[in-house]
């Protein structure tokens, strides 16, 4: 038994030397001769039997901890209450302001907004230029999920134009999606703490969020979006 | 039996096939679907069926398949889908149905018929025939030696109790708990036989169960599971792992399985089951007729055109399964088919004398219009569980268990996206990563990709497995002796920690090694324990010096500490000196090794998918092939 585990590593190590040189050969423009596939087979996967009904993956922890977010004192919430729009455009003003009321918890249905499928937006009007030291979204935490091509943007004005500063916080957008570049940014899981996004002290007025639906359904879902800063000046 | 009795059979088995071949492919496949499908694989390439005792089920699945795919002229295996595999099982669903004629004389036309449209519309057995698995087919068999032992008692005809014989071999070959089954089928005949007042023998009765037909029909039973455990005699082996198998069962049935459920399990899913934001579901009409059944067969009443023992003989049996079944601790909701099946049949006879018991033809009428209207209301939960995409995968159906989730299916839309950009395009080496191989259904989603390959830890991994050690107590009595500075070092460092706890009594050698190998971890996964001086009588292999030079870090500087040790310890620790495996271009992840994965070789984390409920999956692809696959989809 010992033999036969002490050698696992050195017989996934030739198998994986060999399919990564065949690739990297294959990929190669400069071929001395022609070249065919090694006929090269893979051993079987391992069988496995039923799995539990429910195993919650260790690495996700929805009550992470997050560390202390290091601000200068005075910085308060500056999106309480301002006024949200989106993409959507039929989405009731209503239904979005609960995206600003204060309110965010996910179990409670009545405190996420629903907005339709594909990539779509929020934006928050801070109703004067802010110093914004991070941004705090919370979309549907009900359950474990992962949210698409989240992008967070900070503009002057309302439009998003490039005349109007747009600065991107967080993308991650891999497969540009959104056509606001290609993100940098890692999927995340969704919990009680939000997701929070460095600001890094950028001055602007408006905040907008892009999402294109989760791992939980096509909807993009918003519980509460908080914006910490302090009045520019 | 009347021209109109067989029409409606047929078009009882109709809907059977409806309900079990319409949009087969509508959920993903299960895990344990796909571990049947890859097993498959290896029959059907020519490499043959070997059985398995410690798990997978019997051979009768695999063979199975391979009569229906050579007689539908299937091709290459890489071209099968999940609705040609989930066909078969569909097929027997609808034999269930159709063997109902072998019974129809003993239950009576009526009953029969009800129990063809139960048996059709019944949400759980429209589930499972829709799923490659071996429980349809298992009760498919036990039912053909219900009916064919029926038709024996009938005719006494030899030919009837070999079909019996042959029904009991292809259970026994197709799932361990035939047993129970066997078990059922003696309690109930012994039972129906005490409770059947005395009466004297037909003809008949004189010529049934002579020994010669006994002996015949038991010869059959263990040439057919011969046959089929040793794999046409190409593996005796089979025979004996035949008769080993329970031994291992028996250990899963007392509690060693992540399967143990409390009594109610199945019956909550029968009866009323209901989770936040999803339907209510329920089978309960099917129980209610199934007790009027029982009520029934021992009251005084006439059961129309039913044979009272056979009636009895099927309660009895049900009640004793579905007994055994509740009582033991394993449980998977499958395996509620085999009883309920009982159950189906009792609620046709329950129907059949709950409206001949009506006095006046309107209370007829509207029992009838109750009845149907009740089997519409299953055939609609039928659709809503099995065929609805909306709950067909969901935790809120009573029937998904350990099921796979659609999002898979977005993985690995995106896995067949990126190849088709890459020039490699099906002999794209894909690396599947995960601990305990739960990586499940991946295997038949990747059947294309000849250079896939499935791990269990990730490139580069460094840290020390417990099998690794040469000689755990030389290695401890060195570091104990204190005699040199790496020594010294890693006894203040703690790695002889707890170590006295294992004791024996605690769990011996293996215990220590556990131990022993936590503490060697937790030290070569701090930083870096080069010291020149505390290395300075220590012969550093060329590698390790040359990995010293490159000042690693990450997975590097885990694998660096390793060299380390095993260079100061090469008698105790052994001395490969590996180096990591690279990063493919593309890998897909379980998230529990998120912490183990160098991001800088990986590549670019793509997207998080959801494998089950709470089992995630990180896909990671190389830059350049990022690249050129946003360049071909923009294309």
């Amino acid at each position: 038994m010992n033999a036969i585990l002490k050698n696992h590593r050195c017989r996934r190590l030739p198998l994986c030397l060999i399919l990564c040189l065949a690739w990297l050969s294959a990929s190669s423009s400069s071929r001395a001769e022609d070249l065919v596939p090694l006929p090269i087979t893979n051993g079987p996967p391992v069988f496995i039997g039923t799995p539990p009904n429910n195993k919650p993956d260790p690495n996700i922890d929805v009550n992470t901890n997050r560390p202390h977010f290091p601000a200068p004192a005075g910085v308060t919430n500056v999106a309480l209450h301002k006024k949200v729009t989106s993409s959507v455009t039929n989405a009731a003003p209503e239904d979005l302001a609960k995206i600003t009321d204060g309110e965010k918890n996910s179990s409670d249905e009545d405190n996420v907004v629903i907005l339709h499928r594909g990539v779509q937006w929020v934006q928050i009007d801070l109703g004067s230029t802010q110093e914004i030291f991070a941004i705090v979204v919370w979309h549907a935490y009900d359950k474990i999920k992962v949210y698409h091509d989240v992008v967070v943007q900070v503009a002057d004005g309302p439009d998003f134009t490039a005349a109007q500063n747009v600065r991107t916080l967080f993308n991650n957008d891999v497969e540009n999606k959104a056509s606001l570049g290609i993100g940098t940014n890692r999927e995340y899981f969704e919990t009680n703490e939000g997701k929070l996004v460095d600001a890094k002290g950028a001055k602007a007025r408006y905040v907008r969020l892009y999402s294109n639906g989760s791992t939980g359904g096509t909807f993009n879902e918003y519980t509460e979006v908080e914006v910490y800063g302090r009045p520019a000046k | 039996m009347t021209k109109g009795f067989s029409l409606w059979l047929l078009l009882a088995a109709l809907l059977a096939l409806g309900l079990r071949t319409v949009q087969l492919d509508s959920r993903p496949m299960h895990n344990d679907e796909a571990v049947n499908a890859i097993k498959f694989r290896n029959l059907w390439d020519g490499a043959g069926y070997r059985y398995d005792p410690v798990e997978f089920h019997g051979p009768t699945l695999a063979y199975s398949t391979l009569v229906w795919e050579k007689l539908t002229l299937a091709g290459n295996f890489a071209r099968f889908s999940e609705a040609r595999l989930r066909s078969l099982t569909a097929l027997f669903g609808v034999g269930l149905v159709l063997l109902l004629f072998l019974v129809s004389d003993g239950l009576g036309p009526k009953a029969t018929l009800a129990a063809a449209l139960l048996t059709a519309v019944s949400p759980v057995m429209v589930y499972y025939s829709r799923d490659y698995i071996h429980e349809t087919l298992f009760v498919f068999f036990s039912f053909l030696a219900l009916a064919s032992g029926w038709r024996y008692c009938q005719t006494a005809k030899i030919a009837w109790i070999l079909l019996t014989g042959a029904a009991f071999g292809l259970m026994q070959a197709t799932k361990e708990t035939f047993i129970f089954n066997i078990a059922a089928v003696m309690g109930a005949l012994l039972l129906n036989e005490w409770l059947r007042p005395p009466a004297p023998a037909t003809p008949l009765d004189k010529k049934l169960f002579n020994p010669a037909h006994l002996a015949a029909a038991a010869l059959v039973w263990l040439a057919v599971a011969a046959l089929l455990f040793s794999s046409f005699f190409s593996n005796p082996a089979g025979l004996l792992d035949a008769a080993r198998t329970y031994l291992i069962w028996f250990q899963r049935v007392k509690g060693a399985s992540p399967h143990i459920h409390e009594w109610s399990f199945y019956w909550e899913r029968l009866l009323f089951f209901h989770r936040a934001g999803g339907p209510i579901w329920s089978e309960a009409l099917i129980l209610l007729l199934a007790v009027g059944a029982g009520i029934a067969a021992f009251g005084r009443r006439q059961l129309p055109g039913a044979s009272r023992p056979l009636v009895r003989f099927i309660l009895l049996y049900t009640v004793i399964l579905a007994a055994i079944y509740t009582a033991l601790p394993y449980k998977t909701p499958w395996s509620a088919l085999g009883f309920w099946h009982g159950a189906i049949l009792l609620a046709g006879v329950g129907a059949s004398a709950l409206t001949a018991g009506l006095m006046g033809r309107r209370l007829k009428i509207a029992a009838g219009i109750i009845l149907a209207t009740g089997a519409a209301q299953l055939a609609v939960q039928a659709w809503q569980s099995a065929i609805n995409s909306r709950y067909s995968a969901d935790p809120r159906n009573p029937w998904v268990y350990s099921q796979t989730l659609p999002n898979l299916l977005e993985l690995t839309a995106k896995v067949d996206a990126v190849a088709a950009a890459s020039p490699d395009d099906r002999h794209l080496p894909i690396s599947v990563i995960a601990p305990d191989s739960d990586y499940w259904p991946l295997p038949w989603y990747l059947r294309r990709y000849n250079a896939a390959g499935f791990f269990e830890n990730v490139p580069g991994f460094s840290k020390f497995l417990p099998a690794e050690i040469q000689d755990v107590d030389a290695f401890v009595k060195k570091v104990r002796a204190n005699s040199d500075p790496v020594s010294k070092f890693l006894l203040e460092s703690g790695l002889t920690n707890n170590l006295d706890a294992a004791h024996p009594a605690n769990g011996g050698p293996a215990y220590l090694e556990s131990i022993l190998v936590t503490n060697l971890n937790r030290i070569i996964t701090g930083p870096s324990i080069y010291d020149s001086n505390r290395f300075q009588q220590v012969h550093l292999h060329p590698e390790t010096g040359e990995l010293l030079r490159q000042n690693p870090r990450g997975q590097d500087l885990i694998r660096l500490n390793r060299w380390l040790l095993e260079d100061a310890y090469p008698a105790e620790l052994g001395a490969d000196h590996l180096p990591a495996e690279p990063y493919p271009p593309l890998t897909i992840l379980s998230a529990r090794l998120e912490p183990d994965v160098d991001p800088d070789k990986a590549g670019i984390m793509t997207g998080l998918y959801e494998l089950r409920p709470g089992v995630w999956l990180e896909l990671y692809v190389q830059s350049n092939l990022w690249s050129t696959y946003l360049q071909h989809r923009a294309k």
